[in-house]
């Protein structure tokens, strides 16, 4: 994050997950997809959803809802953010996906030290937008999901 | 025997051409990173790379008997050391004498793609010069230098010689002369020629100006250079026209038929052949429903193409086993030699192709196999001749496909392993105690030869027998998908068979059906399908303390339900239903049944490896896309079978030894302590394995390194649950106290955590082989209850080694 704060203004896709609005930088998104086929993976932890295919590509969906420890579901079937990393592309499944918006750097803050419990992890910080906050989503925590569950 | 000393002879030997293959590559990396180098003398890891290709040529061709190519490159290899230890700095006059190296290295690398001999060129003064270089570092030297007509490493013969007879090169006349060889070869003169050429730019070059921006120095120099000493002699110049075919023409012809392509680009063409494949299966299945014949047609052809393609693409990635076994002559040979052996390796199959990935993986251990085998199996002429053996020892290695898989097997006539020698030693490294390792069948004991730090040569070689061999051939084995095995005979010899896979990106596998999803089995751990009706089912499947087991051809067959080990069951029994669908599989020495809902094809699939965020699910090993687009998962025949705590089936002769031996083992008296593991597993450790029982409370434990630890009697004492060791699952509740069975082996002791210590008793026990596994003799009706029997000291002996990497 901090190479990208040095310049001008930066380009974030948002997206929504229950009251909160979330945004990843474009640069790191792939595609944004609407809800796939999927395959499910018994005893994988439960943020995963499943494996879609993305073009021959086997892309593993991951719950955002489910990583930030919101109650209930979908409200209606989920997005798919696809991004791609070093080991595979994962795809975060998201309530809703909003605009691309250019922010100035100057607006970024660390978070809050009121947030509390997943979100406080998965966020590197916040832009103050001019009629919400926009929380930075930290990939490398949201992806992180490598304990078993069932073994 | 490809050497050196045999590269007369008409056809250029395989290593030969590699060679040349790779040096030339290599060398039109070198001249760019020499010039990238000069403009940035400290970029370290530029000069580490430069040192190794140089230093990689100057080996090979010291094995290869090229002398005078050694000779260059080995001078050559001094002074980069110098650089790449910072003695000294990188300036324009080094750069000149190592491209003059490099160019004579590329002269030489032609001479002997043509003529089979580093040629007769003279190039004594190009390593004086280097020689004094390594000493002055080119600072000493009255001029700097200006490296330019030589830079490009490809330039013209006759802008190098240009400066050759210039009248500053009054210092380096010597230099000079000797690059003046008429009656030389047309070939090897070439080298000699163009590169003294260069050394004498270095010597005589005196613009100092030049230097300044090392970047640029490249044609534009030369050119000017060209300039100011184009009056002057030209007297090499024509010779040198005839003589060489041009220096470009030094690229080797060989290298030229080939190329080399990034893997990852290989893989990338799979994955869109892939895709192309599924394509093709959709649009086959519309056109299935069309009438229109061209359409038909060309759909046909469009079939054809892609499976052609896909063929092809495969093809790319396979290289014959040859290139990793013709490397082993010469290694045989050496070693034979230093070890005073007479030696023999036959090979055979050499043509059998495997995927490069996996050829790549099996090199280290194959060649670590060769050396034992001729360090330690072979043995001397003395003892053979006393043994009536012949003199000369063979090994042999022959490589053949079969289904899917690459067998090679390496035969040796040595002396064999004796099994007393492995236990003895076993004993000795605390491995074993005497009375297990006596238990073990001979098979297992060979088998200890595959554990970390086991060695048995008496002595400590420069060769093998430091003991970090076998188990790192195993486990590199293991990692491709491969098994080894071993068998041997004493006084006979020994065999090791390695299977591995032919690739592991393209595997054939039996799909599946198991609650409403498509599973894919690699077809290489599947013997068998069965389907049974409800009579067959009640004839023929028990379920024994919960655990079914089917009667096939008079043995008991554990049989596990996928969608149970997967935890998706709807929670009805399968062989409770009308028909069960029966996958016989074998996972390692285990065989058992795996029951799906339903068997709906074989075919080829892409194996895809699945995303960290499930990568640690041991029941899957990848992913796959079927036909109509959707993914299916790859199932982990030993993770489920691991999960589905499948036992071992004694169907084959060796193991059924054991049992027998185990059996009447235990058929005496015994004192056993039943002890509770989980909520209902019962499971009885002989008494003479244990040393005392203890009881601490749960607030006792504390940690270390990883693992929790009790203070005991002044010592600090690591905790291992039973119910993990054996593959049980713990009981519910825990509570507040643990009981534990505290066992002592090399002063070291471990407290073994059971839920509950039920009772001791004293009886004969009959020992089924039943649920036999690591750590688990089998099981045995005790107290009118099925109960497994254990062996702590291998259980105990499994749990420290996994310890050794946190100093215990």
């Amino acid at each position: 994050m901090s190479s990208k704060s040095t310049r001008n203004s930066q380009q974030y896709c948002t997206f929504y997950l229950g009251d909160l609005l979330l945004g990843i930088s474009v640069e790191d998104v792939q595609e944004v997809i609407k809800t796939q086929d999927m395959t499910p993976v018994p005893l994988a932890p439960g943020v995963v959803t499943g494996l879609v295919n993305l073009r021959g590509q086997i892309v593993t969906a991951l719950d955002m809802r489910k990583r930030f420890q919101l109650n209930g579901g979908f409200p209606k079937p989920p997005m798919n953010i696809v991004i791609s990393q070093e080991d595979g592309a994962v795809s975060l499944l998201v309530d809703e996906i909003g605009d691309v918006v250019s922010i100035d750097p100057e607006s970024f803050e660390a978070p809050p030290e009121t947030l509390e419990g997943a979100c406080r992890e998965l966020v590197t910080g916040v832009f103050k937008l001019e009629h919400s906050l926009l929380l930075v989503l930290d990939l490398a925590a949201a992806t992180a999901v490598e304990e078993v569950a069932a073994a | 025997m490809s050497s050196g000393s045999d590269h007369e002879s008409g056809e250029m030997p395989e290593e030969v051409v590699e060679f040349l293959v790779e040096s030339n590559e290599n060398l039109d990396r070198l001249d760019q990173d020499l010039m990238a180098l000069e403009s940035n003398p400290h970029d370290k890891e530029r000069l580490s790379s430069i040192f190794r290709t140089i230093h990689t040529i100057k080996g090979t061709c010291g094995f290869l008997g090229y002398s005078k190519l050694e000779s260059v490159t080995h001078v050559g290899e001094n002074l980069l050391s110098k650089l790449r230890d910072g003695t000294f700095v990188l300036n324009a006059t080094l750069t000149d004498a190592l491209l003059a190296m490099v160019d004579a290295t590329r002269a030489m690398l032609h001479s002997i793609e043509s003529t089979q001999s580093d040629g007769d060129g003279d190039y004594t003064a190009l390593v004086s010069l280097l020689s004094e270089l390594t000493v002055n570092g080119g600072e000493g030297s009255a001029a700097e230098a200006d490296g330019a007509a030589n830079v490009d490493g490809e330039s013209e013969p006759t802008s190098v010689l240009s400066q050759n007879g210039d009248e500053r090169s009054v210092s380096s006349n010597a230099l000079v002369f000797s690059t003046k060889k008429p009656d030389a070869p047309p070939v090897s003169a070439s080298g000699p020629t163009e590169l003294a050429a260069g050394v004498a730019t270095v010597v005589d070059s005196s613009e100092s100006g030049e230097v300044a921006e090392p970047t640029s120095v490249t044609v534009g120099t030369s050119s000017q250079q060209e300039g100011s000493s184009s009056g002057s002699s030209k007297t090499t110049a024509p010779e040198n026209h005839e003589g060489t075919p041009v220096s470009a023409d030094v690229r080797s012809v060989v290298s030229d038929s080939s190329i080399r392509v990034d893997v990852a680009l290989l893989d990338r063409l799979m994955d869109l052949v892939g895709e192309l494949v599924l394509a093709r299966n959709q649009i086959l299945q519309f056109t299935a429903a069309e009438s229109s014949s061209a359409l038909i047609s060309t759909t046909q052809r469009l079939n054809l193409i892609t499976s052609e393609l896909q063929e092809s693409v495969m093809k790319t990635r396979m290289q014959p086993i040859g290139n990793v076994l013709t490397k082993l002559p010469r290694v045989v040979r050496d070693l034979a030699r230093s070890c005073s052996k007479l030696v023999r390796l036959d090979l055979e199959g050499k043509e059998t192709e495997l995927d490069r990935t996996i050829i790549e993986s099996i090199k280290d251990p194959l060649t670590h196999l060769i050396r034992n085998g001729v360090d330690h199996a072979i043995e001397t002429p003395e003892l053979r001749k006393a043994a009536g053996k012949p003199l000369e020892g063979v090994i042999a290695i022959s490589a053949y496909h079969e289904g899917g898989y690459v067998n090679i097997e390496i035969r040796d006539d040595g002396s064999g392993i004796d099994p007393e020698k492995i236990r003895a030693k076993a004993v000795e490294k605390g491995i074993h105690t005497p009375e297990t390792a006596q238990k073990l069948s001979d098979r297992d004991v060979i088998n200890l030869i595959f554990s970390a730090g086991f060695s048995t040569a008496e002595k400590i070689t420069n060769v093998s027998g430091r003991g970090v061999g076998m188990d790192v051939v195993k486990t590199n084995i293991e990692r491709i998908g491969g098994t080894i095995e071993v068998s041997s005979q004493v006084g006979i010899g020994t065999v090791f068979r390695i299977r591995i896979p032919l690739t592991l990106a393209i595997v054939p596998a039996l799909v599946v059906t198991c609650v409403d999803q498509r599973y894919a089995i690699p077809q290489a751990s599947l013997l068998e399908l069965l389907r049974l009706e409800r009579e067959q089912i009640d004839a023929d499947v028990s379920v024994l303390d919960g655990a079914p087991v089917y009667r096939l051809r008079g043995h008991l067959l554990p049989l596990v339900d996928l969608a149970e080990v997967l935890g998706i069951s709807d929670g009805e029994r399968p062989w409770t239903k009308e028909s069960l669908n029966i996958v016989v599989l074998q996972a390692e020495e285990t065989q058992f049944g795996l029951v799906v809902d339903g068997v709906v094809d074989t075919q080829e699939i892409v194996v895809k490896p699945l995303g960290r965020q499930v990568k640690a699910v041991t029941t899957f090993s990848g992913a796959t896309i079927m036909g109509d687009g959707k993914v299916a998962l790859i199932v982990d025949v030993a993770g489920v079978a691991h999960l589905g705590r499948v036992l071992r089936t004694a169907r084959d002769t060796e193991s059924k030894a054991t049992v027998t031996r185990q059996v009447e083992d235990l058929g005496e008296k015994q004192t056993l302590l039943l002890v509770q593991v989980g909520d209902s597993g019962r499971v009885a450790v002989p008494l003479q394995s244990i040393d005392r029982l203890e009881e601490f409370r749960a607030d006792a434990v504390e940690w270390a390194g990883g693992q929790p630890v009790v203070q005991y009697r002044n010592t600090i004492m690591p905790l291992l649950w039973l119910s993990t060791a054996v593959g049980l699952t713990s009981a519910s509740d825990p509570g507040e106290t643990y009981q534990v069975v505290v066992h002592s082996a090399n002063s070291r002791s471990v407290g073994v955590v059971v839920d509950a210590i039920l009772d001791i008793t004293e009886q004969r026990v009959t020992l089924d082989q039943y649920a036999a596994r690591l750590g688990v003799l089998g099981s045995a009706v005790i107290s009118d209850r099925v109960t497994e029997v254990v062996d702590l000291s291998v259980i105990i002996g499994d749990f420290l080694s996994d310890l050794v990497g946190i100093g215990v």
